[in-house]
């Protein structure tokens, strides 16, 4: 048989989502030129070559050599078709290749051969005098090669149309920038590597990971831009563990440090125990303090580890709210307090924190930095993904990546950022990190993320994809506030602790069953991603009629 | 540290693609290709010193501007007879101290190319004895003779 392949987009794919994007390569005004120029050649010969084209590009300093040397350096191999090209070879078919282009078929060849194709044939429209779309080219190959069987292409009039018209088979393999997106419009090499992709059959969760690794890698190389010389960067657990690993491992920074710090650890060190507990000076940790979750006396208690030989030692009345429970025991909890404040202390006097150095976590209100400073006694910068305001900026100095309020579904974007260890809930008294067990369906889950956050940030940073917090945000408001029907099934299982060890939830908390039984609001309102709960919803044939009874509030 | 990369016309000589370049490194090539509009970019230095010089891009350095002399002096004499020989010496005369050479297949297309061939051999190991560095793409210049043929009087 005689199997005949299109060139671009079929059996090579540019490192760009659209061929035109190449030129952009050069410089900010080329491709205006460029284009121009190429309908100036047209024009002139419809087999018009490079040359041709270069004729009417004035300036001297744009040569051929260049944009010749960008094609080659960014053409790769199309992995699908070319296990379509081995199975002809091994079938002992002769394969040719046919291209409309003003390349020749000298340097296409050259390409070719880089990207693995075996002394390929190449005939080439500028040198035939022939094009595809009105079949002629094919005709001329056939009176040289004889008849084509089988062809390749992506072009659905020339490739494929045309093709069938002159008795060949043809077989439609359609180009990157043709296929339907939900990818936003970002600069063109990150977006067709988010397509490429979305396109892959990858896990949801590696999916998502992948298409939230820009996110990612140009946080942490924000923080790394924005150092000064001297400053010590301490990246807080868990939410900081993906940016320290690229920190170390892809920028190669030094001076950085990966600390141990949650709420439930250092939260109540800082209090000023000077004051009573419910004055205003300790009100920010008061109020964080005892926030609802923790469910009772004995749940808050819990919830700080307060040791249970000593829970004798309190006092309780019945009816008894949180609130008074802790202003009545103060004298034995600030006892307590103080204990972790020391060991706090221990654990982080290792690191050697001095004023300015940064800490790095993912947000929001800033009420570990401000514990941390208050231990501590030293200043630092906040650097942070997302921050909302708050009192705590009256004391501490925050920095937020994104400029304006988007990260507001949290809990999604922290199970990308988060580390697949256990989480830290205190101190021993010679400073060690003491840990609670977090369940190993989360480990395994993060893990998984981990990897594949990790290999998406290497390949961004090897292949020079470029990154910036335009188009960061705009791919994470397009997941965040438009998930597909297929994202939005993304950490629907309740393995997430947020707060209470004891009781894990899903992002999402799309509960068909629950919601059945009379919960649609109570699922609504626990959703940490409301816009995949209502995705889901819509999509469910029993339930989206339900979506009329939903109280919305946010 | 110079490199210098003799690029001939054969369609081999687009290897050269892809391949890193560096601050010392030079193309050369001679007279007027067929894809000239294409090469012409790639290529730092033109060379056409025939009587009748073809390429007439400027720069191009022509028999006139061409330091024959000292190339005979830098062989001993006048054991020359054809462009890429003449290209070596200079680079030589230059100080290159690696010559590579692509697109350089030597088709005998006419009874003078076996010659010509056989001088840019001779070249080569000239710039071999020197310390030289060379690269050839295509191993045509640099083949070494085949094995010993069985004749008594040469084996010994």
């Amino acid at each position: 048989m005689l199997v005949s392949f299109d060139v671009f987009d079929t059996a090579l794919i540019r490192k760009v989502y659209k061929p035109v994007d190449i030129f952009d390569l050069v410089d900010d005004t080329f491709k205006q030129k460029r284009i121009q120029a190429e309908n100036l050649a047209r024009i002139d010969n419809m087999f018009y070559t490079l040359s041709d084209i270069y004729k009417h590009i004035p300036e001297r300093k744009y040569k051929t050599k260049t944009e010749i040397n960008l094609e080659y350096d960014n053409c790769e191999q199309n992995t699908k078709i070319y296990k379509k090209y081995l199975q002809h070879i091994e079938n002992g078919d002769t394969v040719i290749f046919i291209s409309d282009m003003y390349l020749p078929s000298i340097i296409i060849r050259r390409m070719l051969e880089k990207c693995g194709y075996t002394q390929p044939k190449v005939y080439v429209s500028c040198e035939m005098g022939a094009y595809k779309s009105d079949g002629s080219l094919f005709r001329k190959v056939q009176e040289i090669e004889g008849k084509i069987d089988i062809h390749y292409g992506d072009n659905y009039q020339c490739d494929i149309v045309a093709a069938m018209n002159e008795g060949i088979k043809p077989i439609f393999n359609v180009a990157l920038e043709n296929i339907k997106t939900d990818v936003p419009d970002v600069n063109s090499k990150l977006r067709k590597y988010l397509i490429q992709n979305e396109q892959s059959v990858l896990p949801l969760d590696c999916k998502i990971a992948r298409y939230l690794a820009p996110m990612v890698y140009d946080f942490t190389k924000w923080i790394l831009d924005n150092r000064e010389k001297g400053q010590k960067i301490f990246f807080n657990a868990r939410d900081g563990y993906l940016p320290y690993l690229l920190a170390k491992d892809v920028f190669k920074a030094d001076n950085i440090h990966y600390i141990e710090c949650s709420r439930k650890s250092v939260l109540f060190c800082s209090f000023d125990f000077s004051k009573p507990i419910e004055s205003p000076v300790n009100a920010l940790h008061f109020e964080r303090l005892i926030l609802p979750r923790t469910g009772g006396v004995f749940g808050f208690l819990e919830s700080i580890n307060f040791p249970e030989e000593r829970i004798k030692l309190l006092t309780t009345k019945p009816k008894e709210n949180i609130r008074e429970f802790v202003i009545r025991n103060q004298k034995e909890l600030y006892k307590y307090f103080k204990e972790c404040k020391d060991n706090a202390l221990k654990y982080l006097d290792k690191f050697n924190l001095s004023n300015d150095d940064m800490i790095v976590d993912v947000g929001y209100f800033g009420s570990i930095q401000m514990a941390i400073e208050q231990i501590t006694n030293k200043k630092l910068n906040g650097m942070y993904l997302q921050t909302f305001p708050s009192d705590v900026d009256k004391f501490c100095k925050r920095y937020s990546y994104f400029e304006r309020p988007i990260v507001k579904y949290c809990l999604m974007i922290e199970s990308v950022m988060s580390s697949a260890e256990d989480g830290v809930y205190g101190y021993t008294k010679f400073g060690e990190p003491i840990h609670y067990k977090d369940n190993d369906t989360k480990k395994a889950f993060s893990q998984r993320i981990i990897k594949n956050v990790m290999e998406s940030c290497k390949f961004i940073h090897n292949e020079k994809i470029p990154t910036n917090s335009i188009d960061v945000e705009k791919l994470v408001v397009r997941l965040l506030y438009y998930p597909t029907l297929e994202e939005s099934k993304y950490c629907n299982e309740p393995i997430f602790e947020n707060g209470n060890i004891k009781e894990f939830e899903s992002v999402v908390w799309f509960e068909p069953d629950l919601i059945k039984r009379g919960e649609l609001q109570h699922c609504y309102d626990k959703s940490y991603w409301r816009p995949a709960f209502m995705v889901q919803l819509r999509n469910d044939k029993e339930l989206a009629y339900l979506e009329k009874f939903i109280r919305i509030h946010d | 540290m110079t490199h210098i990369i003799i690029v001939g016309k054969m369609f081999t000589k687009y290897q050269i693609l892809g391949k890193p370049t560096f601050y010392d490194t030079l193309v050369w090539s001679m007279g007027k290709h067929d894809d000239h509009d294409i090469i012409k970019d790639f290529v730092d230095q033109w060379f056409d010193i025939h009587k009748y010089p073809v390429n007439t891009d400027p720069e191009t350095i022509l028999r006139e501007d061409f330091p024959f002399e000292e190339c005979h002096t830098l062989l001993g004499g006048r054991y020359f007879n054809n462009t890429m020989s003449y290209m070596i010496a200079y680079a030589i005369l230059g100080g290159a101290t690696k010559l590579s050479f692509y697109g350089c297949t030597f088709a005998f297309d006419h009874e003078k190319r076996k010659d010509q061939l056989e001088n840019v051999r001779q070249l080569v190991a000239f710039a071999k004895g020197r310390g030289i560095d060379i690269y050839d793409f295509d191993g045509v210049i640099t083949a070494e003779y085949p094995e010993p043929s069985g004749d008594k009087d040469f084996d010994g």
